[in-house]
């Protein structure tokens, strides 16, 4: 093959994956900057029709991302603490828990009665993958929640905790972020 | 003077230029991701965060493709690779994470080491290679699977340290809390392994720098960078779970700096003093 050829190829694969990358880095970035876990989480409590109680424990304390809510149905206040998938979120949780407290993980379309990482690693992987050709429905960032509520709780009904991840309520956000501009 | 005719299983390309196309688009695809351009001053601070270290792994790549067998003529396979790869590092980057262009690093690495020949220099950039895209890639996908356990074990010895320093302060999995109230968690940027990674990495590199060939006292050179960075971190930790003030200063404060700044410093020389000619002529 011809010299001229080859390094022309070379160049402009460089300039091009350079330049693609860029933009990718950028939009990712700008996602992952519009996505608010505790809001996010706030909004999904708020939507079932449960009244938000106020976390003690101020940033930039770790636990200031806990978000309290009352069910009527329960005595206590039960809460929702996000963070990082390969984090070991059990030693933070039992600090605002009691230890007969129940847990149940959520990540995405997954549920579990107990951390797994693995698990949720593949899920995120998953979705990873998927959001490279558009086909993703989730937000593919790294953060689950667990949700720890007193033993005597029973709930009537259960959250659906994905709209957090999906991705409509981000564009929907920032469509309404650029709205007043637009009437 | 009339030209030669080339065998037809080889390009018009030399090998080394072939190659330096490939770790250039491999290693700037890298370099971008570790950049942020979004700013001027955000590209500033991006700057002033790096790990040079790494920048020096990527100089060495750099270099010793550029020292390798300047007469060798790449053959169809390898322009047929190296375009494979330069097509291939396009397509991955519209994934906005960094493993595509590292499993690339990875098999390219490995191209460079066997299909080199007698060419140590392409060796060598073939080792540095792999130390980079496993400092990027592989490391921390086995840290994000195991880093409970791995924060464990720094939290472990830490733990002990503080046992006999300050037995005030209580221990609790990964959890620290001092008499006054002040507590900390340890969390992945915490762990100790991202500073046995930088270690391998600046072994590998500086090693490779000096010279094209491992000796057995490298993994000696090794054991001790990474147990020095080991020690190190285990004592930022304990600053940091001593109390409140000392959490600011050597976490926010100058301390920060003047840690990151003694760690990279530490490990760069213990690195150049295992790879030194002279201790092999010792």
């Amino acid at each position: 093959m011809n010299k001229a050829v080859i390094r022309s190829l070379c160049l402009l694969a460089l300039i091009a994956s350079i330049a693609v990358r860029v933009q990718a880095s950028r939009t990712r970035e700008a996602m992952m900057t519009d996505f608010d876990v505790g809001a996010a989480v706030a909004d999904v409590i708020r939507q079932h029709g449960y009244a938000l109680r106020e976390n003690p424990v101020k940033p930039p304390k770790v636990l200031s991302v806990v978000v309290y809510f009352q069910r009527p149905e329960c005595e206590q206040v039960s809460l929702v603490l996000p963070y990082f998938i390969n984090a070991e979120t059990l030693p933070l949780l039992a600090r605002v828990t009691r230890p007969d407290f129940e847990r149940h993980f959520f990540y995405m379309d997954g549920a579990w009665d107990e951390q797994s990482r693995v698990s949720m690693f593949f899920e995120w992987a998953k979705y990873a993958v998927l959001d490279i050709f558009g086909a993703s429905r989730y937000v593919p960032v790294k953060k689950a929640l667990v949700l720890a509520e007193a033993p005597d709780c029973h709930p009537a009904a259960t959250i659906d905790w994905r709209p957090v991840w999906e991705k409509y309520r981000y564009r929907n956000a920032s469509n309404g972020a650029a709205g007043p501009a637009g009437t | 003077m009339e030209r030669p005719e080339l065998p037809a299983a080889v390009a018009s390309i030399g090998r080394r230029e072939a190659y330096l196309w490939v770790a250039i688009c491999l290693l700037a695809n890298q370099a971008v991701q570790l950049i942020d351009t979004g700013s001027l001053q955000a590209f500033a601070a991006s700057l002033a965060a790096q790990n040079y270290i790494y920048w020096l792994a990527c100089y060495v790549v750099v270099y010793r493709l550029n020292v390798s067998d300047k007469a060798a003529r790449a053959t169809r396979l390898d322009v047929c690779l190296v375009l494979a790869i330069c097509v291939l590092v396009f397509f991955l980057s519209f994934l906005p994470y960094r493993f595509g262009t590292g499993l690339l690093a990875t098999v390219t690495a490995f191209y460079f080491l066997t299909a080199g020949g007698g060419d140590r220099n392409l060796k060598a950039a073939g080792g540095v290679l792999l130390a980079l895209s496993t400092q990027l890639v592989w490391g921390p996908i086995v840290f994000q699977l195991f880093t409970p356990e791995l924060l464990r074990a720094d939290a472990a010895l830490v733990g002990e340290v503080l046992a006999s320093l300050r037995p005030d302060i209580s221990w609790q999995g990964a959890s620290f809390l001092a008499p006054g109230g002040h507590a900390i968690a340890l969390i992945g940027g915490c762990s100790s392994f991202n500073n046995v990674s930088t270690a391998v990495l600046a072994c590998v590199a500086v090693a490779m720098l000096i010279r094209t060939e491992w000796v057995g006292r490298d993994f000696a050179t090794l054991l001790i960078a990474c147990t020095v960075m080991i020690l190190v971190n285990t004592l930022r930790l304990c600053l940091l779970a001593w109390s409140g003030p000392s959490h600011d200063y050597w976490h926010d404060g100058d301390g920060a700096q003047i840690l990151g700044i003694a760690q990279s410093m530490a490990v760069l020389l213990i690195a150049w003093w295992g790879a030194a000619p002279w201790r092999r002529a010792a």
